[in-house]
C-alpha cells in the first residue's frame, strides 16, 4: 500500500482543461424549493437554494465545491447526483443532456456513472445489514457479478481497494463494530462498485476524527488516479480543497462568486468573499491576526439581498452591488471572478490580508 | 500547587470510569492540570480522549453510568477576607453545588441547538438562570440584566422575545455564552462552542470571546478537536488520548517543541493554506476503542516511533525537557531506560520546517 | 396564523362532510322507516295517519332531494334532529341532550383525572428512574390495564357494590332522588353513583398515559438542555417540570385532546354494566329498537364532538409549541 503518492495537482496543472473534454457538465442550473409559510392567498415562498450554477468535471481532476452552509453546494451535488430536479438548466453526461435523471434505463445508466458518497458514515448505512449486503447490493444492481461466487470475490476486492483489511474479517461485520474512518471506506467501496465515472463527495470527513481525515482524503485521490475518475470534492474547508483539488469553485449563497486552480485562487483571492473565508480558516502556520470585517451571517435563501448577495457584508459594496448579478470577468486563464469590483475597472484590488510568509 | 493567586481551579488525579454491559470503561484516567486566571487553557483530543468527560466531571454533571472514581478538583475563588481556602468541588452537597453553579464556574455546551429549551423564549431562559441565584430582585432589573447580556454578545434586544429555533445557529451560540457570563462567573467551560459553525462565524464568536475575556478576566477551559484552533488562541494546551494527558504545555513549547508523537501527527493533521504544499498523511489507524484499550502507551499501535517498552509500560506524565518548566509528556521516548537514543529527530522541530521527506519515512512505518 | 386559517378550513370542511353523508346514509338504507314504525306498533296507529307520519319524517314527499338536503341544513341550524321514534314524540335532541351530560359529566371527568394522575406518575416515574416507584408502579398499572374493562367493572360491582355495599350498583342516582332542581344532597347522591364507574375507567387507561409520559419524559431527560438547567444551578422541581415535562407533555397532549372526541360516544360498556344512563347506552338501545332518527342523531353528535376534540388539539399544540407558530 503505497502511501507516499505524487501530487496529482502539480503533474496535471500544465495540461489543465486542454485535452480532457469533460465528462459531467452542469450548465446554468437554478433550483429553487417551495416552503409553506408567505400570504395565504399569494404565490407560496420558494428559498432560492442555487443560482445559475455551472461546474465541469474532468476525468483524473478533483474539483473542490467550497462554502459554508446556505452556500449551495450541497444541493448542487444533489441535483448532480440525479436526487433532485433543477429548476431549470441542464446537465451534459458525456455530452449528452440529461433533462429527466430521474426514473428509467436512462435514469440508471446516468446513476452507476455517477455516484455520491455522503457526510455521515454513521447514517449512510443501514444499520440492519452486513457489509457483505452493502456492497453486494450496487453489483447485482449493476450486473456486475454473474455469480454467487464472482459476488464475493468483487466485495473482497473492493475492500482491499479501500483498504479494509483483512478483507474476510470485514464483509461479515455490522456497521456498529465499525469506527467511522472504517465505516466511511464502506461508503467509498460502495461507490466504486458500479465501476463509475464520476464521484461526488459530499463533506466526506467532516464527521470524522481530525487524524484520520487526511487518510480518507488520500485513499479518494489515490482511488480517482487509478481509475481516472472525475472527483467533485464539497467542503466547507478551504485548507483542504487546496490539499486535494486541483481546481476551486468558491460557492455564497447558492451563486458562484469565484473559480480557479487550487494554488492561484488561494495565493490571490480576488472575491472579498473569498479573502474573507481565508482570513477566518485556523491555520496554525500564522499567528493570530486580524480578520477582515464582513460581520453578519449568510442571509435567508427566502428572501436574498438583490444582486451579489454578499454586498450586505462586503467591505467594498457599491450601488451597483445591489443591483445586478456581475458578470464573469477572467482574471487569468481558468481563474475567473463575479464582482463588480473587476468588472469596469481592471486594476485588481489590493489583498486585504496580512502577509503571510510562512512562519520561519 | 499551593493556593496561589495565580491558579484558579487545580485538577489532581481524577479518574472517570462508565459502567456498561461490556464491563467498566475508563474514560477518564488519573487526570491532573491547573488553570491559572485569566487565561485560556485547552484540552484537545479526538473521540474517545475523555476531553468532556473530564470537563463534565469537574463541572458535577456526570450521571449514571459514569461515576468518579478519585481525584480532586480545587477551585480558588478571588481572595476576599472571608474564603481563603479552595472549594472542594467533588464535595459539595447539593446546597453548595447550587451555589457554586454559575456562580463561580459555568458552562457553554456544545451543539446550542440543543442546549437551549425549545419552548421558552430567550428572555425567559436568561432571566431565570439569574432569578434562581438572585431571588429577590425587580422585574425591571431582571429585564435590564438581560438586555445587558445579550448586547455584550453582539445581539439586538428585540431578539430576547425570539425561540430558539428563530435564531441562526451563530446567534443561539452567542445567547449560550450570554447565559454564561449570566452571573460573572470566574471560570467558562467552554465545550466545543464553536464546532458546528461555520468558519467565519466561528472566527466572530472565538473574538468576542477574547473581548469578553479581556473585558470581564473570566478563565477559560477551552474543550476542542481542532488543534489548529486552539493553537491560536490558547495559553496553555494539554493533549488527551484514550482518557489520559499525553503531553501538557504552553502554546508556543506545543508548536516548536513537540514532543509526543501523537501531538505531532495532530498537528500535522491539518493541511496548511500558506506556506509550501507539502505532503501530509495524518496518523494511521483509528482512535482507540475504549473497551479495548491497548496494553502500554494507548497510543502504541498508531505511534511509527513505538518501541518495545511502548506496549507493556504505561508512561507517566512527567518533565523531560531542561527548557520549559511547564511541559510535560507521557512518552517512553524521552526515558532513557526505554531510548537509550533520546527522541528521534523529527519530533521536536517547528512544525513549518519540517522536511517532507524525513515525515515520510517516519510516519509510513505505522502505516495499516 | 397561516397554519390556524388552514386548520379552520380544514374543519368547515371535514363538518360539512359529516353533515352531507349523514343526510345521505340513511337515504341510501333500503326500506321505510315509517312503515318499520307503524308495523312495530302492532296496528295501534292508523294507516291514514302514514302519510302525515311520511311528511314528518320527510320520506316519499314530492319535494326534490337538494331541496330537502336544505332544509335538512336548516334544520340542524335550529338544532332540530329529527323525532325519536322509541320515545315518539320526544325530539331527538332533546333525547340526546337529556343524556349528554351524564356521559360527559362522568366519562369527561374520568378522564381529565386519569390524564392528569397518568402523567404525573409519568413524570415523577422518570425522574427516579430505577427507583423502588419506578420499578413497581409502572409494571403494576400496565396490569391493570390488561384487565378487560368489563371483567374489572364486573369484579369491583360484584366485590365493592354487592358484596360490601360500599357503593350503590345502579344508575347515575338514587330511585328516590329529586331531580328537578339542585340541592346538595342531590350532588352527593350523584357522586357517590359516580365512584365505581369513574374508578373502573380511571383504573383501566391509567397506565396508558403513564407510560406514554414516562417514555417521553426519558427521551427529553437525555437533552441537552436539560443537562443545562441543572448546570445553571435551576431548583429540581423547575428542571422537571418547566424544562423537562412541559417539553415531553406535547406527544400526549395531543393524544389527550382526541381522546375526548371520543367520550361523548360514551362508554357502552361501562354503562351497560352499571346502568349508567349515559349515550353509549342510549346508542345500544336505539340499535335494539332500530330508532333510526336516535342514531343518526347520536352519530351527528359523536362526528361533531370529534371534530370539535381535534380542533382543541390543534389550538393546544399552538399555544403549547411555538415552533409551530412560526
Amino acid at each position: 500500500m503505497t502511501n507516499i503518492m505524487q501530487n496529482g495537482a502539480s503533474a496535471k496543472n500544465s495540461a489543465m482543461g486542454a485535452n480532457t473534454s469533460p465528462i459531467l457538465e452542469a450548465r446554468n442550473l437554478r433550483k429553487l424549493f417551495p416552503v409553506s409559510g408567505g400570504s395565504f392567498f399569494g404565490k407560496p415562498n420558494t428559498v432560492k437554494a442555487l443560482e445559475d450554477f455551472s461546474v465541469s468535471l474532468k476525468p483524473g481532476y478533483t474539483t473542490a465545491l467550497v462554502g459554508e452552509s446556505g452556500s449551495g453546494k450541497t444541493t448542487a451535488a444533489r441535483i448532480l447526483a440525479g436526487m433532485y430536479q433543477a429548476t431549470s438548466g441542464e446537465i451534459l453526461f458525456n455530452g449528452v443532456s440529461s433533462k429527466n435523471i430521474s426514473g428509467g434505463l436512462q435514469s440508471r445508466n446516468y446513476h452507476q456513472h455517477v455516484q455520491l458518497i455522503f457526510q455521515d458514515p454513521f447514517a449512510s448505512l443501514n444499520v440492519a445489514h452486513s457489509i457483505r449486503y452493502h456492497l453486494a447490493r450496487p453489483l447485482q444492481i449493476y450486473h456486475k457479478a454473474r455469480n454467487k461466487t464472482e459476488l464475493e470475490q468483487e466485495i473482497l476486492a473492493l475492500l482491499q481497494r479501500v483498504s479494509l483489511t483483512p478483507a474476510e474479517q470485514f464483509i461479515q461485520k455490522l456497521p456498529h463494530e465499525l469506527s467511522g474512518g472504517q465505516r466511511q471506506r464502506v461508503a467509498i467501496a460502495r461507490a466504486l462498485a458500479p465501476k463509475p465515472s464520476v464521484l461526488l463527495a459530499d463533506e466526506p470527513v467532516s464527521m470524522l476524527d481530525v487524524s484520520i481525515r487526511l487518510d480518507i482524503l488520500n485513499l479518494l485521490t489515490r482511488l480517482k488516479d487509478e481509475e481516472n475518475l472525475a472527483l467533485l470534492y464539497i467542503t466547507h474547508d478551504i485548507a483542504s480543497a487546496r490539499y486535494f483539488a486541483d481546481t476551486i469553485l468558491v460557492m455564497y449563497a447558492g451563486q458562484s462568486i469565484e473559480s480557479g486552480p487550487s494554488e492561484t485562487l488561494i495565493k490571490d483571492p480576488k472575491h472579498p468573499y473569498t479573502q474573507l473565508l481565508l482570513s477566518a480558516a485556523p491555520d496554525p502556520a500564522r499567528n493570530s491576526a486580524a480578520p477582515i470585517s464582513g460581520k453578519g451571517e449568510a442571509p435567508s435563501l427566502i428572501n436574498p439581498p438583490t444582486g451579489c448577495r454578499f454586498h450586505p457584508r462586503c467591505p467594498f459594496a457599491k450601488d451597483i452591488c445591489r443591483t445586478g448579478f456581475p458578470k464573469r470577468t477572467e482574471i487569468q486563464k481558468d481563474h475567473w471572478v463575479n464582482c463588480f469590483l473587476y468588472t469596469d475597472e481592471l486594476e485588481t484590488v489590493s489583498s486585504n490580508i496580512p502577509a503571510h510568509a510562512p512562519s520561519k | 500547587m499551593t493556593a496561589q493567586n495565580n491558579v484558579i481551579l487545580d485538577v489532581q488525579h481524577i479518574g472517570v470510569d462508565y459502567f456498561s454491559r461490556s464491563g467498566t470503561v475508563h474514560a477518564v484516567s488519573d487526570v491532573s492540570f491547573s488553570v491559572n486566571r485569566g487565561e485560556i487553557f485547552g484540552l484537545a483530543g479526538e473521540s474517545g480522549s475523555g476531553k468532556s468527560t473530564l470537563a463534565f466531571a469537574v463541572a458535577r454533571l456526570l450521571k449514571f453510568p459514569a461515576e468518579i472514581t478519585g481525584g480532586q478538583a480545587l477551585f480558588y475563588p478571588k481572595t476576599d477576607a472571608a474564603q481563603t481556602e479552595p472549594i472542594d468541588i467533588l464535595q459539595l452537597n447539593k446546597k453548595q453545588l447550587r451555589d457554586f453553579r454559575w456562580k463561580k464556574l459555568s458552562i457553554v455546551f456544545q451543539s446550542a441547538m440543543n442546549a437551549l429549551n425549545p419552548v421558552l423564549n430567550v428572555q425567559t431562559q436568561i432571566i431565570d438562570t439569574i432569578r434562581s441565584h438572585q431571588p429577590h430582585l425587580h422585574r425591571d432589573e431582571y429585564y435590564q440584566r438581560a438586555v445587558d447580556l445579550v448586547k455584550m454578545v453582539g445581539i439586538a434586544p428585540e431578539r430576547l422575545k425570539s425561540f430558539p429555533h428563530q435564531l441562526s445557529g451563530g446567534m443561539r451560540q452567542r445567547v449560550v455564552i450570554a447565559i454564561a457570563l449570566a452571573l460573572n462567573p470566574e471560570l467558562i467551560i467552554m465545550d466545543e462552542p464553536t464546532t458546528a459553525l461555520d468558519v467565519v462565524v466561528q472566527r466572530e464568536i472565538l473574538s468576542e470571546i477574547q473581548n469578553l475575556k479581556k473585558t470581564f478576566g473570566f478563565s477559560v477551559v477551552f474543550i476542542t478537536h481542532d488543534l489548529s484552533l486552539l493553537t491560536e488562541i490558547c495559553d496553555h494546551l494539554a493533549i488527551m488520548y484514550a482518557g489520559k494527558i499525553v503531553e501538557q504545555s504552553n502554546r508556543v513549547a506545543i508548536m516548536q517543541n513537540t514532543q509526543h508523537p501523537y501531538t505531532f501527527g495532530l498537528l500535522h493533521s491539518f493541511p496548511s493554506l500558506y506556506g509550501e504544499k507539502k505532503q501530509i498523511l495524518g496518523i494511521p489507524g483509528h482512535p482507540p476503542d475504549l473497551r479495548n484499550v491497548p496494553t502500554g502507551c494507548a497510543f502504541n499501535p498508531r505511534c511509527s516511533f513505538a518501541v518495545e517498552a511502548c506496549r507493556s509500560v504505561i508512561p507517566t506524565l512527567q518533565h523531560v525537557d531542561a527548557s520549559a518548566a511547564d511541559h510535560l509528556t507521557a512518552c517512553h521516548l524521552y526515558d532513557p531506560r526505554f531510548q537509550p537514543n533520546g527522541p528521534p529527530k523529527s519530533l521536536g522541530r517547528q512544525v513549518a520546517n519540517d522536511d517532507p521527506q524525513a515525515i515520510g519515512t517516519d510516519m509510513l512505518a505505522g502505516g495499516q | 396564523m397561516k397554519y390556524f386559517i388552514r386548520r379552520i378550513f380544514f374543519y368547515v370542511i371535514a363538518l360539512w362532510t359529516a353533515v352531507t353523508l349523514n343526510f345521505i346514509i340513511p337515504r341510501l338504507a333500503p326500506g321505510n322507516p315509517v312503515q318499520t314504525l307503524v308495523g312495530r306498533s302492532q296496528g295501534r296507529i292508523d294507516p291514514r295517519a302514514i302519510s302525515a307520519l311520511e311528511l314528518q319524517f320527510g320520506i316519499n314527499t314530492k319535494i326534490p332531494e337538494w331541496q330537502q338536503y336544505f332544509s335538512y341544513l336548516g334544520d340542524l341550524l335550529h338544532g332540530k334532529l329529527g323525532l325519536s321514534f322509541e320515545y315518539y314524540p320526544t325530539p331527538v335532541s332533546t333525547v340526546i341532550v337529556s343524556h349528554v351530560f351524564w356521559t360527559m359529566g362522568l366519562i369527561g371527568v374520568a378522564s381529565v383525572l386519569s390524564f392528569v394522575l397518568g402523567t404525573l406518575l409519568g413524570v415523577i416515574s422518570a425522574w427516579k428512574q430505577g427507583s423502588v416507584f419506578d420499578r413497581i408502579v409502572p409494571p403494576a398499572l400496565t396490569f391493570l390495564s390488561s384487565i378487560p374493562y368489563f371483567y374489572l367493572a364486573l369484579f369491583f360491582l360484584y366485590f365493592l357494590g354487592f358484596k360490601l355495599g360500599w357503593f350503590p350498583i345502579i344508575g347515575a342516582y338514587s330511585f328516590t332522588a329529586d331531580t328537578s332542581q339542585f340541592s346538595l344532597s342531590l350532588l352527593f347522591d350523584v357522586l357517590n353513583h359516580a365512584i365505581l364507574p369513574a374508578l373502573t375507567i380511571v383504573l383501566v387507561s391509567l397506565a396508558g398515559w403513564m407510560v406514554g409520559m414516562r417514555n417521553a419524559m426519558l427521551n427529553t431527560l437525555s437533552e441537552d438542555y436539560v443537562l443545562m438547567a441543572e448546570a445553571k444551578g435551576l431548583s429540581n422541581w423547575r428542571v422537571m417540570t418547566i424544562y423537562a415535562a412541559r417539553n415531553a407533555i406535547l406527544p400526549n397532549i395531543t393524544g389527550f385532546a382526541l381522546s375526548l372526541g371520543f367520550v361523548v360516544g360514551g362508554s357502552i360498556i361501562m354503562e351497560s354494566v352499571f346502568s349508567y344512563p349515559g349515550i353509549g347506552f342510549l346508542l345500544f338501545q336505539a340499535v335494539q329498537n332500530s330508532d333510526y332518527p336516535l342514531i343518526q342523531g347520536i352519530f351527528l353528535v359523536i362526528a361533531l364532538s370529534v371534530l370539535a376534540a381535534n380542533f382543541f388539539a390543534d389550538i393546544m399544540y399552538l399555544i403549547l409549541d411555538p415552533r409551530v407558530r412560526y
